[in-house]
């Protein structure tokens, strides 16, 4: 087979919707065990499985810098803390000392994020955050907990009041049913900018390093049969999107959150 | 570079990352919501042009607002 079809081979024998994509571990368990039961199955699940195996990483790795707790931290403790704190004081300094209770849930959406994206940067990984199935069930779960936070801070009625733009005179009530509407597209638009801003960036830098990829194995065959590593420079790149993406996540989540406390809508 | 500094670079990154996505979304929505609602009422076009409108003015909306809380937090 020539290089010319070995890496059409690799790259595209998966491919979705003609996009190259770089071979992983579910890929090349479907592409040599195509006719077991199992094989079909687990590619079906190929995002579902990068997903959960990123919750196990960041299970397995809590557990284990906890396991001997040192009142002097090192190694492994001494990091894990540094992210814990780190992403602690990053929420308490938006939210205030309330923000306390939300650290559990942004910290792990952080992280999360965090080691989906990075996954991509690893060889035989896929970072399940360049599909948009995955972003599209986080923004779910942050858009009904701001809801839920809406309706218990401000109560049913009080939501609606807030959603109608706080009326406060005959001319605010005017303008009540106009303001009604944009405020329904702006807290339903909330959760589809979060998705496809992660999807949108991840889903580029995949694509991105793909093709790099593909042509750095077409690049002077004869000469590097391996191909060059065209996609390093933006590996690195990848690295800094990876932390960025989740890092706009959680912030923007902690600002959902904040706007539905009682007392933001007073600096409105 | 200092610590705010640092900060001060990460809220404008967030932001300009931001920007495309909140004042595109809520139009595209409108505008999917203004056909379904003609398509129920019979009332094509004019739902989905209200909508439209009404999707950029919450887009620009959202920005401001979180335009303000992004420059209060850094």
């Amino acid at each position: 087979m020539s290089i010319v079809g070995l890496a059409n081979c690799i790259f595209f024998a998966n491919a979705h919707g003609g996009i190259p994509e770089q071979p992983n571990l579910v890929t090349l368990l479907f592409n040599r065990f195509q006719d077991t039961v199992w094989a079909p199955y687990l590619y079906l699940w190929e995002n579902i499985f990068f997903s959960v195996l990123a919750a196990l990483f960041i299970s397995f790795i809590f557990i284990l810098a906890a396991r001997k707790k040192e009142l002097v931290p090192t190694g492994l403790q001494n990091f894990v803390e540094g992210i814990v704190e780190f992403t602690r004081k990053s929420i308490v300094e938006i939210l205030g000392p309330e923000g306390e209770k939300y650290v559990p849930f942004l910290g792990t959406l952080f992280l999360y994020i965090l080691c989906m994206n990075l996954f991509g940067l690893v060889p035989l990984l896929k970072a399940p955050s360049s599909s948009l199935n995955i972003t599209i069930a986080q923004a779910i779960v942050v858009f009904i907990l701001v809801q839920y936070l809406n309706i218990k801070n401000q109560g049913l009625g009080g939501f609606l009041y807030h959603l109608a733009g706080s009326p406060k005179n005959a001319v605010g009530w005017m303008m009540a049913p106009m303001l009604f509407p944009i405020e329904l597209l702006t807290q339903v638009s909330r959760p589809v900018t979060l998705a496809l801003r992660l999807f949108g960036n991840m889903f580029g830098e995949h694509v991105l390093i793909g093709y790099f990829a593909f042509i750095g194995l077409l690049i002077l065959p004869h000469i590097i049969p391996t191909g060059v590593p065209l996609q390093i420079p933006f590996m690195f790149l990848g690295l800094l999107t990876a932390l960025m993406q989740a890092l706009v996540f959680t912030l923007l989540t902690t600002v959902y959150i904040l706007l539905s406390s009682p007392s933001s809508e007073e600096h409105d | 570079m200092t610590t705010q500094d640092e900060k001060e670079g990460l809220g404008f990154i967030a932001i300009a990352m931001l920007m495309p996505f909140v004042l595109s979304v809520p139009p595209v929505i409108g505008w999917f919501f203004g056909r379904w609602l003609d398509g129920k009422l019979g009332t094509d076009p004019y739902f989905m042009y209200i909508f439209i409108i009404l999707g950029i003015a919450a887009g620009i909306r959202e920005f401001i607002r979180l335009l303000k809380k992004f420059s209060a937090n850094i």
